[in-house]
């Protein structure tokens, strides 16, 4: 993609300048997550929405995430099935992929290290989304795991504070604190490698095999 | 200002990096930039969950609230909105200039703006696709006309393109938005959205538009974001 104002060429999904005015620059990702609606409204009642009347309603399609589009024919990165859902999470540098899949088996949270940086990968089983912050709290490093599956209410074993996927901490001794984002995001196996080739994946090449597409969890209610 | 790139230059990038092109028109990946260079703090207002409400309901999405919720003064009393707190434990995000973005306006009421603007045209890769490169196809029975100006034989060539678009893909710039309560039918509670919150601010992005457009130029919490999916 490119911007108007200068004409330089950028990574959609990096948000790196390949060239023009720009290049060498890089934005700035913020937290975005794809969820369902209803666990997007309950997790902000007062959320707006995209106007559908937007001109152009016919073009507007049922999207599912991880369907197949067919554009990955010639991708032959095997290690995961083409369109496996999965957080793409990049800390100094290092590249490190979670399928869904895995992190379901594993109690929807990852307490690891990437790039030096601890980290914990945040799994929503409501709404099959998820993001990566850090662990590091002033000096402590804390470890997490999931606390209330049914609204994805997540707790530290350090303090018991109660933290949102969103890594906000809502009640207990840390309330108020937000943990620092991580940049993550939710993607598809073939986007997140064909950018980062070398990049890891979380658990063992014996999981990897276990991973068999896309889940077909969230939104299959 | 420079203007944007020729149509050729977009043919060269493209087919130069044809992870990009192919990223562009696939439905796959997001990413969430912000291009504001002020520092902020990610979401705020997460619910607010008492500890013994596990096994039942969660969502009081269906209750509708009577009022038109202009104002978001909630009703339900197990949900807080600390909209805005000041994060001590972020990290300070750089600042990085800009220029490109400082003539962008700040976000104005949670009322629709009523921008349906078509966006400029913009050169399309999808237009330059390799629909037009030679096909091998098995010559017929008969000998080949001599020059291929005309295709005569209606066998079918593998497409190479995922998605058939009827038109070019268009981003959305400042698309106009409404309150939940006023959301389409056709986005359903199961649907799929791109979420975003902002100083306070939370914006849905339904995948069933995104899809299409890939791209909104759009400003959350006073902020200039770009969404791309």
């Amino acid at each position: 993609m490119t911007d108007r104002e200068t004409g330089t060429l950028w990574t959609h999904l990096d948000g790196l300048s390949l060239s023009g005015p720009l290049h060498g620059e890089r934005l700035k990702f913020l937290p975005m997550q794809i969820t369902t609606w209803d666990e997007w409204q309950r997790l902000y009642p007062h959320t707006t929405v995209l106007d559908w009347n937007t001109g152009f309603e016919s073009q507007y399609r049922s999207i599912q995430p991880g369907a197949s589009v067919g554009s990955d024919a010639d991708f032959n990165d095997t290690r995961l099935p083409v369109n496996t859902l999965m957080i793409g999470v990049e800390s100094n540098g290092q590249f490190k992929s979670y399928p869904h899949q895995l992190l379901d088996r594993d109690g929807n949270v990852i307490n690891d290290t990437l790039g030096e940086t601890p980290i914990v990968v945040f799994h929503a089983p409501v709404g099959d989304s998820g993001l990566a912050y850090s662990r590091v709290i002033g000096n402590e490093t804390l470890t997490f795991q999931l606390e209330i599956p049914s609204v994805n209410v997540y707790s530290d074993l350090e303090t018991r504070t109660f933290w949102t996927s969103s890594g906000f901490a809502f009640d207990g001794p840390l309330a108020d604190t937000q943990l620092e984002f991580i940049p993550s995001f939710n993607t598809e196996w073939y986007g997140w490698a064909e950018y980062h080739p070398t990049t890891a994946i979380y658990g063992l090449p014996t999981d990897w095999v276990t991973v068999t597409g896309p889940s077909t969890r969230g939104g299959m209610r | 200002m420079k203007p944007a790139l020729s149509a050729a230059e977009w043919v060269a990038i493209s087919v130069r990096n044809t992870a990009t092109s192919r990223l562009i028109l696939a439905t796959t990946t997001l990413v969430l930039i912000l291009l504001a260079a002020c520092g902020t703090a990610p979401g705020a207002a997460p619910t607010k969950v008492t500890e013994n409400a596990q096994p039942t309901q969660v969502a009081p999405t269906t209750e509708a609230p009577p009022k038109p919720a202009s104002a978001s003064s909630d009703s339900t009393p197990t949900i807080s909105q600390p909209s805005s707190v000041p994060v001590p434990t972020l990290a300070p995000i750089k600042a990085q200039p800009t220029p490109a973005n400082e003539s962008r306006t700040q976000a104005v009421s949670s009322t629709a703006i009523p921008t349906t603007t078509a966006a400029p045209v913009v050169p399309n890769p999808t237009t330059t696709t390799p629909d037009n490169t030679p096909v091998p196809t098995p010559a017929p029975v008969t000998a080949p006309p001599p020059q291929p100006t005309v295709t005569l034989n209606p066998t079918p060539r593998p497409t190479p393109g995922p998605i058939s678009r009827s038109t070019q893909f268009v981003p959305l710039d400042e698309p106009a938005y409404v309150t939940r309560e006023n959301s389409s039918p056709n986005i359903t509670n199961d649907s799929y959205v791109l979420g975003v919150a902002n100083n306070g601010e939370a914006r849905a992005y339904p995948l069933d538009m995104m899809w299409y457009h890939h791209i909104a130029n759009d400003t959350v919490g006073g902020e200039p974001w770009l969404v791309t999916y």
